[in-house]
């Protein structure tokens, strides 16, 4: 086991006690800071060089959203950690009856490539808020960011608390025999099924997970809408960090009238994001791998080419491009997207929308467009996934008050905000009772009789508030 | 095989339908089982009664009550625990809709055990009602009356296709395992919570596991032992033993181990009379293999008190061991019977080492007139829950979670949390498809300067 000297020496650290104080979960924070400050540049270089991330979305996404969970945390992190006490009922009222939020030890993070710093990143915010230790495993395919982050994290973590591995498969799956105290998976759940994997190998320790996956995003759009802040709205979310985004749209749903008015207004907003040739915009991006490339390039048989289409393999550039008329049984419409392709299904009506959706695994996101509310709340109200956007896409992750994560396939518990922070801890019921007042106990102790019982009862049941007739 | 599909299949097209969805749909569920507890109180302690020879007094307390209590709370709470949670906002969403919508998962399956079997199979079935989703419940075939009783009773007052019983043992429970569900509560011990897990995984079903593990109880040199003895012996002893949350063992300083066994001695005669096995209010263990199980760990053993058994009626007295080598079989596995072996210790620190070196306990208590000790205690060891100066009672305070952690389990239920733990938490924006200005920002072609906006 070639990782039991490094989990070992992290959970003496963490036996130590030195992860509990607030000051020094503060000071970790706060070097996280100064790593995001300090290592600015060389993140937004090495995500270039990983996927073309423009620099612009790797601002926004690997800097700034990442430093609004860090200053959320710090802004919180006191009142977070304190005992919530709670009210208690006749008997209890010289006790103490608290919610303690424990750390859980040393818990594992598992980041996927895309979003290279900001999917461990944020995790990690989460769980030295808790005051766990942790390490943290960056995704291999990223690996100019994953060598950044192997080479510079340690110099701003305490390294007997934090540490990073690196690797692939092999040296996942031998981490994985490790016994964790949490793991957080960011992921895919389909080929390879590695969320499961990931599962299946927690049982054998008996540890809880949080695995955030993916699935198609349904996006359907109506036929009463603005076609022109739609067709923007929905290509900023599919074609940021060229479509590989867990939360990005990854399908349209619409009417054939409506599929028509929306390809020149999609073609105006692709030309006015990145001009007439996408390719030399330094605002989009390319695809990670070739093995990514080949697959997205394979998809683009399916329906027809509306929009764009154009590749090129060597730079792993796909342009932005929009599919009419595909079919569910299309390559397009088999797995999820993941590029900066956009299939476009025609449906005849909001019913046949909300059918074609729930006859599917549940997604990450569901996203749906009309100047009716009416049919954005039908549309939310008879289908099911992890989170929902009305009239946008994307930005319901951005808001730290929301909770982030899947259901069903796409995923198992939640996160960002105060929901990391829970995530990472347990909630322990604590009762500190007086040692006095002995008598108020007897009813509870044997030899039972009924007339104890009648005491036990009237000061331990709840009853039924009465319903009060006014005249 | 076809029978559990067809239960199940069943279930989640009843579920499609959306029928338990509407709140009033619910209430009126949870008042359903309301009537059922009301007008079976004979049938379910006589059931109870036959299982585990629990008293009609001490089922009533132990199994009754608190069902009764939580479909209260349910039908009172539920409009509120339901309402979408809006939370705060940020400058770019000012003036969009952003709140928490509860939904249900969809089909829950419920499975119990044999200690209190009526109500660890009500409790969460409860929860998974309020929280809208269909249930298939699978009592423990251990407690064989009751897992009867509950499979002809809950058709007769609930919803058929909604909510299904499901019988059996372990082959019932494995094929049940191998299909679809979309949340696992399971009740029962740590190799069988890895099984449910391995199982759900293969679905990435979420799961709530409550396990067990030895919950151990420190006992001060500055305390009230009188009092904290009695404490004691009523949450050891009640259920002969078998309680998941019970002290499965005591630490304290070699100066008042004596003392202890005394005072454990004179509170058992109180309780019990002189002769336990005629009390009514001494339980019996559930069947012969937990009976030989807990007979093999007082081999060896020096016994301070008890000790007498007879296999035929399965009664195991009330046992108190002292000076347990912590290496010995019985400070190896949960004892689940009435056992209580104590273990030396010279301080505190000791035992808070003691405890750490093993995994995370269920419950951990501890009894001290030292507010400072006991806030130590609290700090610097972990597990599911606990409580100081008692046992048992953080398990009944309404508003605090209850749930293990490490191999004494994952997740928490009761109360409000028991609607959470069955309830999909869903992130809703709603935006304003006019209003493109404020999205400009956002959009490329991207500079620096408009980042700093």
């Amino acid at each position: 086991n070639p990782y039991a000297g490094l989990v070992s020496h992290l959970r003496a650290s963490w036996l130590s006690g030195k992860t509990r104080p607030m000051e020094y979960r503060v000071a970790q924070l706060e070097a996280l800071g100064r790593f995001l400050d300090d290592k600015k540049q060389e993140i937004l270089e090495a995500t270039e060089l990983d996927m073309g991330k423009p620099s612009f979305e790797a601002f926004f996404s690997e800097i700034l959203l990442c430093k609004n969970e860090l200053n959320v945390t710090l802004n919180n992190l006191c009142n977070w950690m304190k005992d919530e006490h709670v009210d208690k009922n006749l008997v209890m009222q010289l006790d103490s009856a608290f919610i303690r939020k424990d750390p859980y030890g040393v818990v594992l993070i598992i980041a996927p490539w895309n979003y290279p710093i900001h999917l461990f990143l944020v995790p990690l915010i989460g769980a030295i808020a808790a005051g766990n230790c942790a390490i943290i495993k960056p995704s291999e395919i990223s690996k100019n960011t994953e060598r950044l982050v192997a080479e510079t994290l340690g110099c701003y973590l305490d390294n007997d608390c934090f540490a990073v591995v690196t690797g692939g498969v092999p040296e996942t799956t031998r981490l994985l025999e490790n016994k964790f105290d949490y793991i957080f998976f960011t992921g895919t759940s389909c080929s390879p099924p590695v969320g499961r994997i990931i599962m299946t190998a927690a049982a054998k320790h008996l540890t809880p997970v949080t695995l955030e996956l993916g699935g198609k995003n349904p996006c359907y759009v109506s036929d009463t809408c603005d076609v022109t802040n739609v067709a923007r709205r929905v290509a900023w979310g599919r074609f940021f960090n060229a479509g590989q985004t867990c939360i990005a749209p990854d399908y349209l749903l619409c009417t054939v009238e409506m599929q028509e008015k929306l390809m020149p207004a999609l073609r105006e907003a692709i030309t006015e994001f990145f001009g007439p040739n996408p390719r030399e915009s330094p605002d989009f991006g390319r695809i990670v791998s070739d093995k990514q490339f080949k697959r997205l390039r394979a998809l683009l048989g399916s329906g027809r080419v509306a929009l764009g289409g154009q590749t090129d393999e060597a730079e792993r550039y796909i342009a932005p491009t929009v599919l009419a008329d595909v079919l569910p049984s299309d390559p397009a419409m088999q797995e999820e997207v993941f590029g900066p392709i956009l299939p476009i299904v025609v449906i005849a009506n909001m019913d046949e929308a909300i059918d074609f959706i729930n006859a599917r695994p549940r997604p990450l996101a569901i996203y749906a467009f009309s100047c009716d509310s009416k049919v954005v709340n039908q549309v939310l109200e008879r289908t099911s996934s992890g989170g929902f956007c009305g009239n946008d896409t994307l930005m319901h992750v951005t808001l730290t008050s929301l909770p982030f994560g899947g259901i069903g396939n796409s995923g198992l518990g939640k996160y960002h905000g105060k929901f990391t922070f829970d995530t990472f801890s347990h909630h322990r019921g604590c009762l500190h009772r007086n040692m006095g007042l002995e008598t108020l106990n007897t009813p509870r102790y044997p030899p039972y009789t009924q007339q104890k019982l009648g005491l036990l009862t009237s000061t331990f049941e709840v009853k039924r508030r009465g319903t009060c007739t006014l005249l | 095989m076809e029978r559990m599909q067809q239960i199940v299949g069943r279930a989640r097209a009843a579920f499609k339908s959306g029928r338990s969805r509407p709140l009033e749909f619910r209430i009126q569920q949870l008042k359903a089982l309301e009537r059922m507890v009301q007008e079976k109180e004979k049938e379910i302690l006589a059931a109870l009664k036959a299982d585990l020879n629990k008293s009609g007094p001490s089922a009533y307390s132990q199994e009754i009550l608190g069902v009764l209590r939580e479909l209260v709370t349910a039908m009172e709470k539920l409009p509120a625990w339901a309402a979408p949670q809006h939370v705060k906002k940020d400058l770019l969403s000012i003036r969009d809709e952003a709140y928490i919508n509860y939904e249900p998962l969809g089909v829950v399956l419920v499975i119990g055990a044999w200690n209190y079997p009526f109500v660890l199979v009500m409790m969460p079935l409860i929860g998974a009602i309020a929280a809208g989703n269909a249930v298939v419940v699978k009592p423990s075939e251990v407690s064989e009356n009751t897992a009867q009783l509950v499979a002809e009773l809950l058709p007769q007052y609930l919803d058929k296709d909604l909510y299904a019983v499901v019988t059996g043992g372990v082959p019932e429970t494995t094929e049940l395992l191998t299909l679809r569900f979309d949340h696992i509560l399971y009740t029962g011990s740590s190799s069988v919570g890895r099984i449910v897990m391995a199982a759900a995984a293969k679905h990435l079903t979420p799961v709530t596991l409550e396990l067990g593990g030895k919950s151990p109880c420190y006992i001060d040199k500055d305390c009230d032992l009188a009092v904290a003895c009695r404490r004691i012996t009523w949450g050891k002893y009640m259920n002969c033993g078998q309680t998941c949350i019970a002290p499965d063992y005591i630490l304290c300083d070699p100066s008042i181990q004596g003392k202890v066994v005394e005072n454990i001695k004179a509170t058992l005669k109180e309780f019990y009379g002189e002769d336990v096995k005629s009390s009514p209010d001494y339980e019996r263990i559930i069947n012969k293999r937990h009976f030989k199980r807990i007979l093999g760990l007082l081999e060896g053993q020096k016994i301070a008190f008890g000790g007498e058994t007879d296999e035929a009626s399965r009664f195991i007295a009330p046992t108190i061991l002292t000076d347990v080598s912590p290496e010995s079989k019985v400070m190896e596995e949960e004892i689940f019977g009435p056992v209580l072996p104590i273990v030396t210790v010279k301080s505190v620190d000791e035992a808070i080492e003691f405890i750490n070196l093993r995994e995370k306990p269920l419950a951990l208590y501890v009894f001290s007139n030292n507010k400072h000790l006991i806030r130590r205690v609290i700090s610097e060891t972990s597990s599911g829950g606990m409580t100081a100066n008692d046992v048992i009672m953080h398990s009944v305070v309404p508003n605090l979670p209850f749930g293990g952690v490490g191999h004494s389990g994952m997740g928490a239920y009761l109360g409000k949390f028991s609607f959470e733990t069955f309830s999909h938490r869903r992130a809703c924006l709603i935006k304003d498809l006019r209003l493109e200005v404020v999205n400009k920002v956002r959009y490329p072609p991207g500079s620096m300067e408009m980042m700093h906006l």
